[in-house]
């Protein structure tokens, strides 16, 4: 009996889970890790990091219900302490007194005012680095030879500039080449060795201006990060996601294709050209407060033998 | 949505008998329902039966509907669709396959020693996993539905998600165990 309706149960189940709300369906192809880690931020802040400007949750602020009284009554017992010190001591001393509290007062109001201030976690004056455009250029995506024809092999997106104005004047850094946004290129695979000293087929990519101070969090959706290199120095990851300052070169292996789908299409354009995603990268500025804030998706497509990238900005 | 037409441009087209609304629902999201069809059947001559019937079924619903998210939508209808193909293709005998593996897991969910309420409205049943679903957190809402409505492979769903593979089977482990619960509390046996 059991065994007969367990099948029915099962399936009842599994076609009402085909019913549920099509919002919640479409979020939850499209939930990612930084939502993630938004989530947990947001349950942070509720548990208890209270940010300046916002108000109090109402349980703390009965439990600061006492102590407010309690220093409310100290405040007032000091005023009257001084004012009978004044008193006492001649309006000059007074005078004197509420001069250099006026001037603390003063600095405190000017100090606050210079203050960052601080709102959802996020620092207000970090508007530089928002202004911050994110550089990528690819290692060695066209070299000497190659180069006239990498220019023909490029594909453009839908947008109507061609391919010989999507590569000139990008040559930033030598035997690099910069990855402007919307733009696809060609990238060229490289072979390295792994920690574990196999050859692994990547690309290589380097975000930032070296130098630059910002620190970048990327997230390899498919594929793992072979290493990361700063300064001259390359320290093996092998993990799907890295950070990596300005200037910093970034391995991503190749040897995986992507199998999820992706309710948005990341890169449309590709689609009549027959370009098959292998990567997406989630690329996202580390700001000084911590806070993560996500600038675009650098991905990565493959037809034949060829590797194709492009930047696109959230 | 980053392709150039938005959802609600192609839902007007498709309500003003515009060819071209199918046109561009293909476009947009042939990779999206043909993922979701592959999944649930093996075959490929049967995930495109499938997607080409996904197509018509919009043609066909919009008008009268008007989805307000175009993705969700067409997910449910080729989901389905694909369900029932592959339901009638095992009713013998079912495979080790994501289905069956699902399905195996959903057990979790029943009730024991009750009859199944045949009268049992459908919809009821859903919008108490909805109710119950939009109490969990965002992390655990794609981890269950990719998982059911998705029936993504638990290795893939880690990946996606960055955790390990343990973490999400016992993450869903806990769900179906609290589903159970819920759905009883609610009076309703399966």
């Amino acid at each position: 009996m059991r065994k007969d309706r367990e099948k029915t149960g099962e399936e009842i189940l599994l076609d009402a889970i085909g019913n549920l709300p099509e919002d919640m369906i479409a979020k939850a192809a499209e939930y990612s890790v930084f939502q993630k880690e938004a989530e947990e931020q947001g349950k942070r802040k509720e548990e208890g990091d209270i940010v300046f400007g916002e108000e109090e949750p109402e349980g703390r602020k009965a439990g600061h219900k006492y102590r407010k009284i309690v220093c409310r009554g100290l405040a007032a017992a000091a005023c009257l302490a001084l004012v009978m010190i004044a008193g006492n001591k001649g309006g000059e001393l007074f005078r004197q007194y509420t001069d250099r509290h006026s001037i603390v007062s003063e600095k405190k109001e000017v100090g606050h005012q210079n203050a960052p201030r601080v709102s959802g976690g996020s620092l207000e004056n970090s508007s530089k680095e928002k202004e911050q455009e994110l550089k990528i250029w690819a290692e060695a995506v066209e070299d000497g030879k190659d180069k006239s024809k990498t220019k023909k092999e490029s594909i453009n997106n839908s947008s109507s500039q061609t391919s010989e104005e999507s590569t000139d004047d990008n040559t930033a850094k030598e035997g690099k080449k910069e990855l402007k946004e919307g733009v696809t290129k060609i990238l060229q695979i490289e072979e390295v060795d792994s920690k574990e000293g196999e050859k692994v087929p990547v690309i290589k990519l380097t975000f930032g201006d070296e130098g630059g101070k910002l620190t970048y969090s990327l997230y390899s959706q498919v594929s793992k990060i072979i290493s990361v290199t700063e300064g001259g120095v390359t320290k093996y990851v092998n993990l799907q996601d890295a950070d990596c300052k300005s200037g910093g070169i970034v391995e991503f292996d190749t040897r995986r294709f992507a199998e999820v789908s992706w309710a948005a299409i990341p890169v449309p354009e590709w689609e009549t050209k027959g370009i098959e995603i292998q990567n997406i990268i989630n690329i996202s500025i580390r700001q000084e407060s911590g806070r993560e804030q996500e600038i675009g998706k650098f991905v990565i497509g493959v037809k034949g033998e060829k590797y194709y990238g492009v930047f696109k900005k959230s | 949505m980053q392709n150039g037409i938005q959802d609600d441009e192609i839902v007007q087209l498709l309500w003003e008998r515009e060819e071209e609304g199918i046109v561009q629902m293909q476009k947009k999201y042939q990779r999206y329902c043909s993922t979701i069809a592959r999944r649930i059947v093996a075959n490929e001559e049967d995930a495109e039966e499938c997607i080409n019937d996904t197509w018509l079924r919009a043609w066909n619903s919009i008008p009268p509907h008007q989805p307000e998210n175009l993705a969700g939508y067409l997910a449910k209808i080729v989901r389905n669709l694909a369900l029932s193909m592959y339901t009638k293709q095992h009713r013998k005998k079912r495979r080790g396959d994501i289905m069956s593996v699902a399905l195996e897991e959903l057990s979790d969910c029943l009730s024991d020693g009750r009859e199944v309420s045949e009268e049992m409205e459908k919809k009821d049943l859903t919008d108490a996993i909805a109710a119950w679903l939009r109490g969990k957190s965002r992390e655990q809402q794609a981890v269950f539905i990719r998982r059911y409505f998705y029936m993504m492979e638990i290795r893939e769903l880690a990946e996606g998600l960055c955790m390990k593979e343990n973490t999400v089977k016992s993450i869903l482990f806990r769900m179906r165990k609290e589903l159970k619960i819920y759905l009883e509390g609610e009076g309703i046996y399966l």
